[in-house]
């Protein structure tokens, strides 16, 4: 086993290497779901469903490779193996590991991802998606300070069962320093993130370790030039094409299964909760008043604005 | 005349709406409770009079109105490349 734990999407991994901007979480009482290892990875598989020239899928396993990184195998949504390329250090290849692998190892698990970022306000996610750079990590950092625990930073997996649940991710925040800044999080602040100038991993003041069914969703829209904030909810129609737009999604769900996977997510997400777009400035100077409009519109929908 | 879908369209109750996607023209489209109605009845092809006479009975439109607004609503089916229309 690995010699390091991780929660990630609300399993518990074992990993060989250290994942960086992921919080160690050892729960002794807890079996765990997903191991990480190093080891030889296969050039090809035999009975290929979807085939690209990085990505090979079948029923029991999927390949794919980051050229000049490493090829990653990933086994009954259970167990990945890396195999570095051209001497690559392991150091390099750990951020793929929690991302593009863990990402499609969740595919495998029947999980959805969204490029989202989530809070818990009163006992239900509020999330927060958009392109990266909309700000999404922001607010959270804001909400989390606030006392609103960080459930989700970026990675959002969404367990649909019979009510969508939001699994909670012990990655950290990952914000820019004129943001730790602005928001006072300097003693938060920890490594650079990988090959990111100026970009940090922070600490969450808060964070929530549970699953959640999902309050709201937030689509985060600039405006140019900014006037103010504002709310509005959107269309079915709308929503669907917005979450779907925001799925966390490496190469391979080009696929139709994976395509209609998503839609059937997106749809079941917007059956759950009301999807909103938030519109406001690209500045940093609007978050308290977006933090404020956020409260009041958590009460006008029936989300009790402040956990207690 | 007679109406049917065409297309790879998946679709999803939303609310009141049901929500479509064609993952080969990259498209979502959302219909409203009537649309739905003439989207399950086009399911096989389907005379367009008669699409009409059903519609008259299930909801309260005149057969003028009734028409001129299937007829619209068809042809932006066949714009966006849900359905197809032939004539007899």
């Amino acid at each position: 086993l690995g010699a390091y734990s991780y929660r990630i999407a609300g399993l518990s991994v074992s990993s060989v290497v250290v994942l960086p901007g992921i919080a160690n979480f050892a729960d002794d009482n807890r079996p765990v779901d997903v191991t990480i290892h190093q080891g030889a990875v296969e050039g090809t598989l035999s009975a290929t469903d979807v085939s690209s020239p990085f990505w090979q899928i079948d029923r029991e396993q999927i390949l794919f490779r980051i050229p000049n990184i490493a090829r990653f195998q990933l086994r009954a949504g259970n167990e990945i193996t890396f195999e570095a390329e051209n001497g690559t250090p392991i150091e390099d290849v750990a951020p793929f590991l929690a991302g593009s692998a863990f990402g499609a190892l969740l595919h495998q698990r029947g999980l959805v991802v969204l490029h989202a970022s989530a809070v818990r306000v009163a006992d239900k996610a509020v999330l927060f998606c958009g392109p990266s750079g909309a700000g999404k990590s922001t607010i959270a950092a804001v909400l989390a300070k606030r006392s609103y625990p960080l459930v989700a930073d970026d990675f959002c997996a969404i367990d649909l069962g019979a009510v969508p649940m939001v699994q909670p991710d012990a990655r950290q925040l990952k914000l820019w320093s004129v943001a730790i800044e602005r928001l006072g999080l300097g003693a938060n602040c920890g490594a650079p993130v990988y090959r990111r100038a100026d970009k940090y991993f922070v600490e969450p003041n808060e964070a929530s370790d549970e699953p959640l069914p999902i309050g709201a969703v937030y689509v985060l829209w600039e405006t140019h030039p900014p006037p103010t904030s504002c709310v509005e909810p959107l269309k079915p129609v709308d929503a669907v094409a917005l979450l779907i737009q925001n799925a966390y999604r490496p190469q391979m769900t080009s696929g139709m299964d994976q395509r209609a996977q998503y839609f059937k997510a997106a749809a079941a997400i917007a059956n759950a909760a009301q999807i909103f777009r938030l519109t406001r400035p690209q500045n940093l100077a609007d978050l308290p008043d977006i933090v404020s409009r956020l409260e009041c519109h958590w009460a006008a929908i029936g989300l009790t604005a402040r956990v207690a | 005349m007679t109406a049917r879908r065409i297309g790879d369209w998946l679709t999803a109750k939303v609310g009141e709406e049901l929500v479509m996607m064609s993952a080969e023209h990259g498209k979502f489209l959302g219909l409203n409770e009537v649309g739905t109605r003439v989207w399950e009845l086009i399911e096989a092809p389907c005379e367009v009079a008669d699409l009409c006479r059903t519609l008259e009975r299930e909801f309260e439109v005149t057969p003028e109105v009734c028409r001129a607004e299937v007829e619209a609503f068809l042809n932006e089916l066949v714009e966006n490349g849900a359905a197809a229309l032939n004539l007899p």
